[in-house]
């Protein structure tokens, strides 16, 4: 299914060549499972609509900022009432899909407020759930044709 | 090795990566958009951290 991301450069290699329309939108089901799978897994979106190299360079990414933010001792927010924040920062982190919910409910992290690296790997762990959310958004781009 | 500047530097490489391989297809138009994030998000942060030098820093937070 998946093919080397050699063959999705465009023949006028400009800068903005990646904003262009490039192909016609995919199914109502696929577009959703691309979606879906970019929420899921970070990349796997890209992989299903057969970017793999683009997809397994975003899986590692994401991932990297997640181990380093946990390593740090970063915090991951849960909602706490009357704290509008928090919920975005949430969302924000939530948006890191399968990773984020393994870490709160299957290894029951929570972070560690007094360690040194508590700020730092709050923003790595934030940052790995806002880039998923970008990944996902990019996914409906491909598979609707508004991007190669 | 845990200091400021290098987790400063880990986040940028890691940003800019992300953003060289979202936005860009070209490999000669992603080294320099690599560039164009990197050297901004760590010389901004330098260029920050040297105005924020003279203020200064008072007694460590409490922790609640």
């Amino acid at each position: 299914m998946a093919e080397t991301d050699s063959s999705e450069a465009p023949p006028a290699a400009s800068p903005d060549a990646a904003a262009a329309p490039a192909a016609a939108s995919l199914p109502a089901a696929q577009l959703v499972m691309a979606v879906a799978l970019a929420w899921l897994v970070p990349g796997l979106g890209h992989v299903y609509l057969k970017r793999a190299v683009r997809g397994l360079i975003f899986f590692a990414l994401v991932m990297i900022a997640l181990i380093v933010g946990c390593s740090l001792q970063g915090n991951l927010y849960q909602p706490i009432r009357g704290q509008w924040l928090t919920y975005l920062a949430t969302f924000g982190q939530a948006c890191a899909g399968v990773p984020y919910f393994v870490m709160r409910y299957g290894l029951h992290y929570e972070g560690q407020q007094e360690a040194p690296g508590y700020e730092y790997g709050t923003a790595f762990l934030l940052t790995a759930g806002l880039m998923n959310l970008l990944l996902v958004l990019d996914a409906w781009d491909i598979a609707s044709g508004q991007k190669e | 090795m845990l200091s400021h500047f290098f987790l400063m530097v880990v986040y940028a490489l890691l940003v800019s990566i992300f953003f060289t391989v979202l936005w860009r297809r070209d490999r000669r138009a992603q080294v320099t958009l690599f560039l164009q994030l990197f050297l901004g998000m760590v010389g901004g942060g330098l260029i920050v951290a040297w105005l924020m030098f003279p203020f200064p820093s008072g007694p460590p937070a409490p922790i609640p």
